[in-house]
């Protein structure tokens, strides 16, 4: 038989009001995260989360809420396959474009000054924070985070290569592009948290099941737009751990397998090198070549490999699965599409392009480089001056003419900061009348990066590349997303939540992962531990009270007694996500 | 291992160096022979770009603040 395995995917998307430029004011971003909310919860068939706050699940099984720093956040429905997690990951992001439109139409600004505010699926933004896509998977209780370590950390540090989103990276030294958002926040191995020193491998110990099962949630991914990189990011971390949980190595012990001898050191330097865009610093120069590129990996074993060498033992332990009866239905799926792109990473680079997400914005910002008629390099010596102004570039900068801006900075900066800036601008023999053509290339790689990540399809960067039939992405239909907006995936506790939720939609009844509430006598009135449940007979409609519950229904003894409300800051602290 | 050989070329500049009919890694084809399909749908990408910037990327940059999430 098959082995069945559970995947969900949670995204926090950034909210960004539209202040009118001339007031500088609009809405908070709280005000629009509740405002979409209520909007989608108008539109949709719900019922209220049941551990309190804003919290709502709807009728395709998934989850919306606002969570902390005022992101919205949607949990996909538990799904069977990768190829369902995109599907119901996607629809997810429709449902919000739909309710931003609506509900920013409410907030816009007056005399026509744009709309009120804009939804982003990305992870960071310039200034120092991040906000995460958090995967979650289903294991059995057995396999313990150690053993999860020794097997897949290898994978999990390279695996960026193709399930990064990229952005611009840059310190005074160097800028260039690294591969994932969200790899410089993660600065362990193994942890708890979630909102500081996050780890590669979360430990939080939060089955939201029966306790036969234990849920590997990861922290470290990218938000992703791609289809492809959505499936091959979940695909094969799925796959590796539906190996480990049929009782498969995929990493051997001592010499036969890979240990990393720094994991943090690789992760950062795989985002940073493993391209030959990555970050270009004084030290370090480009890489051209192959794009297995000159990031070495040094292992416990003494072996220095590459990414990629990395990425393809993993695949062949993965492809070596596929003769088992094990293997999952779309192992092979998966095992292809990954041969595929490692294949063009190390032959035909060329082609990631269409497909990955990474890729498509390190084509973006070259494009923009070359139209602008400049490069890498010719930011590059600039970075000291811009890093040196940052905060601090004088009011009226934009106004003065480039042939006076060495004037005008002498007048505006302090005698020290002038003449260290302009010392430097003489001996790197630069010109200062091209500092504010350079600050605004600069700028506009950052405003390409975030406008990529934007989910209205309207303005959108990546789907405006869709539209035009550059990409080649797509894995699903559209009206495959469509339905999934309002109905759940099969197989898995997600499809009984969604039907309950379509027939008692509106009515005084809370919800959780794993379980429905009457509100009255705070009884459960259905319990939804097992993740695999799916023979539970529809519910009347109507209000269904607790002793009125058809017998068939599961309920189990010790869950049946509600948890108490937790406030939102201790929800905050022990996590509000699955 | 592959050893790869440091240098100091930029990769822009070692793409114009290709030979006609080496594969562009960044245009995606041959270094010096792109079709004029090739050459309008790269002028349309640069003209989609040119749209989606709002301008005053600077501001946009500086006003795109999220607090820290999870």
């Amino acid at each position: 038989m098959m082995g069945r395995f559970i995947f969900g995917l949670e995204t926090e998307y950034a909210v960004v009001p539209n202040r009118s430029p001339s007031r500088r004011t609009g809405p908070s971003q709280r005000e629009c995260a509740e405002k979409v909310l209520k909007k989608l919860r108008d539109s949709c068939a719900s019922l209220a989360d049941n551990r309190g706050a804003s919290g709502f699940f709807i009728s395709n099984g998934g989850n919306f809420y606002i969570d902390q720093g005022d992101h919205v956040e949607y949990a996909t429905p538990e799904c069977l396959s990768p190829l369902d997690v995109v599907i119901w990951d996607k629809a997810g992001e429709r449902l919000l474009e739909r309710a931003c439109s609506s509900a920013s139409g409410q907030l816009a600004q007056p005399r026509g000054q744009g709309a009120g505010f804009q939804l982003f699926k990305n992870n960071r933004d310039y200034k120092g924070s991040t906000y995460g896509c958090h995967e979650n998977y289903l294991l059995p209780e057995r396999i313990d985070f150690e053993e999860i370590q020794a097997q897949l950390l290898p994978f999990l540090v390279t695996r960026q290569i193709f399930a990064g989103a990229g952005c611009l990276s840059w310190d005074p030294k160097g800028i260039g592009f690294e591969l994932s958002q969200r790899v410089s926040f993660i600065n362990k191995v193994m942890g708890t948290e979630s909102t500081h020193n996050r780890a590669i491998i979360n430990t939080r110990e939060e089955s939201l099941s029966r306790s036969k099962y234990r849920r590997l949630h990861l922290i470290l991914g990218d938000s992703l737009l791609s289809e492809w990189a959505t499936f091959l990011k979940v695909g094969t971390t799925g796959l590796l751990l539906s190996m480990l949980a049929t009782g498969m190595e995929v990493n051997g012990a001592s010499s036969q397998g890979i240990h990393l001898a720094n994991p943090i050191k690789a992760l950062r330097e795989t985002s940073l090198h493993a391209w030959p865009g990555g970050r270009f610093t004084r030290t370090q120069g480009p890489w051209p070549g192959s794009l297995g590129g000159p990031v070495r990996i040094q292992t416990k074993e003494g072996h220095e490999l590459t990414p990629l060498q990395i990425q393809r033992y993993y695949l062949r332990k993965a492809r070596g699965f596929l003769q088992y009866r094990d293997a999952p239905s779309w192992a092979y799926q998966v095992v292809e599409r990954w041969q595929q792109v490692l294949d063009w990473f190390e032959r035909e680079p060329e082609h990631l392009k269409y497909y990955l997400d990474a890729y498509t914005k390190f084509f973006l910002f070259e494009r923009h480089l070359r139209r602008k008629g400049i490069d890498w390099e010719t930011i590059r010596p600039w970075l000291f001056v811009i890093h040196n102004l940052e905060g601090q570039v004088p009011p009226g900068f934009k106004k003065v003419r480039p042939s006076n801006i060495r004037d005008f900075l002498r007048e505006a900066l302090s005698q020290e900061t002038f003449e260290m800036l302009d010392t430097h601008v003489r001996c790197s023999k630069m010109r200062w009348q091209d500092f504010p053509f350079i600050l605004e290339c600069f700028y506009e790689l950052m405003e390409i990066d975030i406008r990529y990540h934007s989910i209205d399809r309207k303005s959108s960067l990546f789907y405006e590349l869709d539209r035009m039939g550059f990409l080649k992405h797509r894995l699903v239909s559209e009206q495959e997303i469509e339905k999934a907006q309002n109905q759940p995936p099969s197989g898995t506790r997600a499809a009984v939540r969604g039907r309950f939720i379509q027939v008692l939609s509106g009515q005084d009844y809370e919800v959780s992962w794993t379980g429905i509430w009457a509100e009255e006598g705070e009884a459960k009135i259905l319990d939804l531990s097992d993740p695999f449940l799916t023979d539970v007979p529809c519910p009347p409609p109507g209000l269904i009270r607790p002793k009125e519950r058809p017998a068939s229904w599961p309920l189990a003894g010790q869950a049946g007694r509600r948890p108490e409300r937790l406030p939102f800051q201790l929800l905050i602290l022990f996590g509000h996500g699955r | 291992v592959i050893k790869v050989k440091k240098t100091k070329a930029h990769p822009i500049r070692e793409e114009e160096k290709r030979k006609p009919g080496d594969v562009n890694p960044i245009s995606g084809g041959p270094a010096e022979e792109l079709s004029q399909k090739a050459l309008d749908r790269l002028r349309t990408i640069d003209e989609a770009i040119e749209k989606a910037l709002s301008g005053d990327a600077e501001r946009f940059v500086s006003e795109f603040v999220q607090q820290g999430g999870q």
